[in-house]
Order: structure tokens, then sequence, then C-alpha cells
């Protein structure tokens, strides 16, 4: 299992765009999630965060993500960029992440 | 539409808009600002929002160009800066009404009165700082405890713990977390430890950015300056977190103060705990222990420090105390620190 080695935020604010934070815990995965099509997308845009952690076997992550009506492609990105920044790594697998992403 | 930063003072121009935008938001003029942006539009302001150290503050949209989600902007260009300055976590502090922008941009309210919000984001959060209190939690009926930034801890900080600690079943001592003292808080802290480790019913605590610090109390840091109706509104905002969140989750009954005759800001803060706390928690204001006639705190201290008065300083501060004090000034960085006149208790 992998652990997270430091905070670590992804995105930003603006419409169609998703910012994310990491945060390393020792509980298990919590997801605090702030959009306004919540109601429509809440469970599936949970479920494309968890999916890419999952890609990187983290479990002990408190996420906090706010959602601006993002495409699910930005949602991989974003998620995917904060775990990097949040693991330390700079060698990106774009191969791989491009097959996730696609 | 043009984002840039505002250096206040230095651009007559631009820091008047500045001035006449938050009046017209109906926010108070607040100088005490690290870093402001400012949104441009043929030259005129059209929204503002500041950072200090970690606290987003003095937010404002102008009237004729609401709904553009101009907030977004600004409050996306100081999450950008505090990132660059590795700042995990922030604060906003403002009215009431606005706490809804920023619960859309995933800030989550902490504290609420009248007057003021608070809201955070980011990590290591108010949650984590709970879950920091439950692990230290003790059992009992009595439960004590005493905010104090011990800059440094004097005989007068030993006498209220010694006295609180004899009507308590346990005693939690909160020190401050904020690095704005002359000494840091990591020498605080092992000062206020020093002092526990006499009693095997006393806890130490940090107490992060959640008791007296420049988030919920930022007037406190500027006693001689402060605004007292601004001092009012804040204290009432620190109590309330005290009251709300931070006394139930160790089941405190008890905090103790000491008496501050002198200041006035002290005086606010403890005629709002009061106010706040209610019948839910026993305010015990103890007078302050004096020698030669002169109350003992930690400003005489520092004073005595400044006049390198060490046999001043050996009579105010406790035996096992000196040493920690006299090797940190002798470290020699101190001279140049900020003696910053704040002891909370």
């Amino acid at each position: 299992m992998m652990e997270l080695k430091q905070i670590a935020t992804a995105g930003t604010m603006e419409s169609s765009d998703l910012m994310i934070t990491l945060s390393p815990n020792e509980t298990g995965l919590v997801i605090d999630l702030q959009s306004n099509v919540e109601k429509q997308f809440g469970q599936h845009i949970r479920a494309l965060i968890t999916e890419m952690l999952t890609k990187f076997d983290l479990t002990n992550v408190t996420v906090s993500a706010v959602d601006k009506g993002a495409l699910d492609c930005t949602i991989k990105a974003r998620t995917v960029v904060a775990i990097y920044r949040g693991l330390g790594k700079t060698d990106y697998d774009w191969k791989e992440i491009n097959a996730w992403i696609a | 539409m043009m984002l840039k930063r505002i250096w206040l003072g230095l651009n007559q121009t631009e820091t008047q808009q500045w001035q006449a935008l938050l009046e017209q938001a109906g926010l108070a003029v607040d100088w005490q600002v690290d870093y402001t942006i400012g949104l441009f539009e043929n030259k005129q302001l059209i929204a503002t929002g500041s950072v200090y150290a970690n606290i987003i503050k003095c937010v404002a949209v102008s009237n004729q160009q609401q709904s553009q989600n101009l907030l977004t902007q600004v409050v996306q260009a100081l999450l950008d800066d505090l990132e660059a300055n590795q700042q995990t976590h922030s604060f906003v502090y403002t009215k009431p009404g606005t706490a809804d922008y920023f619960t859309a941009l995933g800030f989550k309210a902490i504290v609420t009165t009248k007057q003021v919000i608070v809201l955070e984001r980011g990590f290591p959060n108010l949650n984590d700082y709970r879950q920091q209190l439950r692990q230290a939690k003790q059992a009992g009926q009595r439960i004590g405890a005493i905010v104090l930034n011990a800059n440094p801890l004097t005989i007068g900080h030993e006498h209220l713990i010694q006295t609180a600690v004899q009507a308590s079943d346990h005693l939690y001592l909160f020190v401050v977390s904020e690095e704005r003292s002359l000494f840091s808080a990591q020498e605080r802290l092992a000062m206020v430890q020093q002092i526990a480790n006499k009693y095997t019913n006393v806890t130490v605590l940090p107490t992060n950015q959640y008791l007296v610090s420049s988030m919920t109390f930022p007037n406190y840091f500027l006693k001689d300056r402060a605004d007292q109706n601004l001092a009012r509104v804040q204290a009432e905002v620190d109590a309330t977190l005290f009251a709300k969140v931070i006394a139930p989750e160790l089941a405190i009954t008890t905090r103790w103060v000491g008496e501050e005759p002198l200041s006035p800001v002290t005086a606010i803060y403890n005629q709002q705990m009061a106010h706040v706390f209610g019948t839910a928690i026993q305010l015990q204001i103890m007078p302050r222990l004096a020698i030669a006639g002169q109350v003992v705190s930690a400003t005489r201290v520092r004073t005595a420090i400044k006049a390198q008065d060490w046999s001043q300083v050996a009579q105010l501060v406790p035996k096992e105390i000196y040493p920690i004090v006299k090797g940190s000034i002798d470290d020699g960085i101190k001279t140049n620190r900020n003696g910053g006149d704040h002891g909370v208790q």
C-alpha cells in the first residue's frame, strides 16, 4: 500500500475545473465534495476520484474537492496530478496515464 | 479585465480605490494585510481580496459588477499565492451574509457569531485538531483549562496553574501556537511542559490556530493600537469557538484566566468569555500575583530581558524555567526578534 508524503493540491475553482486537495490520514478514504451538480453527478465524481486513487493503491487519504462542472477527463487529470504531487513523484508515466484518462 | 497586485500605500490611486470599494461593501478598512490583489477594468477597481498570514480577508466585489463570478478569480489568486508560500490551510474571516459564496469554493464554516463567520479550507483542519484533543482527553468531573502564551512563563503563570490544578480533577494547558512572540512556540511549549511535569493531572496542548490566534483574535496581537469595538467582535469569535468546539471535546467545566487590570483588550476578552460561556462553562478570574508592589507579567520579564537585568528575570520566572529563557536569549538570534506584547495569561 502506498502512502501520501504530503498535502497536495491541483486544479482551480474556475468554471469547468476541479480543485482537489489530498491529505494523508490514518483512517481510510474520506471524500468531501462540494459541487453544484452534486445531485446528478456527485456519486460519479467520487467514483472517478476513487478510481484514480486506487490506481496508486492509496487508501489513507482525506480528499477535499471543489467541482465547478468539470468533465470526466478533467476530474481524472486533476486527481492524478494531485496524487503525483502528494507522492513527491515527477516521473509521469504518460502512456499509462493517457490510457486511464482517454 | 486585469488581475494584479495592489501595493497599498505605494500606489495612491489604487489604494484610494481599494478603500472606497471596501467601504462600499460595508467592510472595515483593515491595513493588517500582507498581500492584496485587485481586479481592474478600464483602470477601475472592481474586485479585491487580501491575505494576512494564512487568513483571507477584505474580499469585496463592486456592486455594479456582481453576478460575474469575480469572487472566484479573486479567491483563486489568493489561494495561488498561499500555495506558493506552502500554506496548505487557510481561513476566511467575513460577514455571515457572504458565507455561501465561500462555501461554494470549498470553505467550511467553523464558527459563527452575529457579526462574523470564520471558514477554513485545506489541511490540517479543525477536525484533525478535534481528533488530537479527543486523544488527549482525560476523565474527571472538574475539568479546567488555561490558555497561555508563556512568552516567557512567569511565576505568575505558575501560580495560576497551581491554583487551577488544586481545584481540578484534570487541567489542560493550551499554549498559543502562533509564532509572533519573542520565544518560539517550541520554546514556550517546553517551558509549560516543565511546569506541567510536576503534576500527574495536567496535559499540555497546542492551540494551533483555533484559540487566540491572528485568525480568531487578530487584535489581541495589537493590544496597544486595538480598536475596542473590533476587539469585542473578535473576542466573541474566540470565546465561541472555545465554548462550542474545544470545551465540549474535553468536557471542560472551568476556564481559568488571570486578571489584567491594565489592558482594556484583555478586559473585553474576559467580558465576552463570561457572556458567551453563560452557565455552561465557569469563568474563574484570578487576581495577578504581585511582588514588590508590581504585578508579575510576561511583559515585565521581557522589559527586564531587554534591559539585560538578569537578576530581575530570575525573580520573575520559576527557577526551572530560567535556564530555558537565558539559553534562548543567549542564542543571540533573539535580539532582533519582535517582542509582541501579548502574554495571554
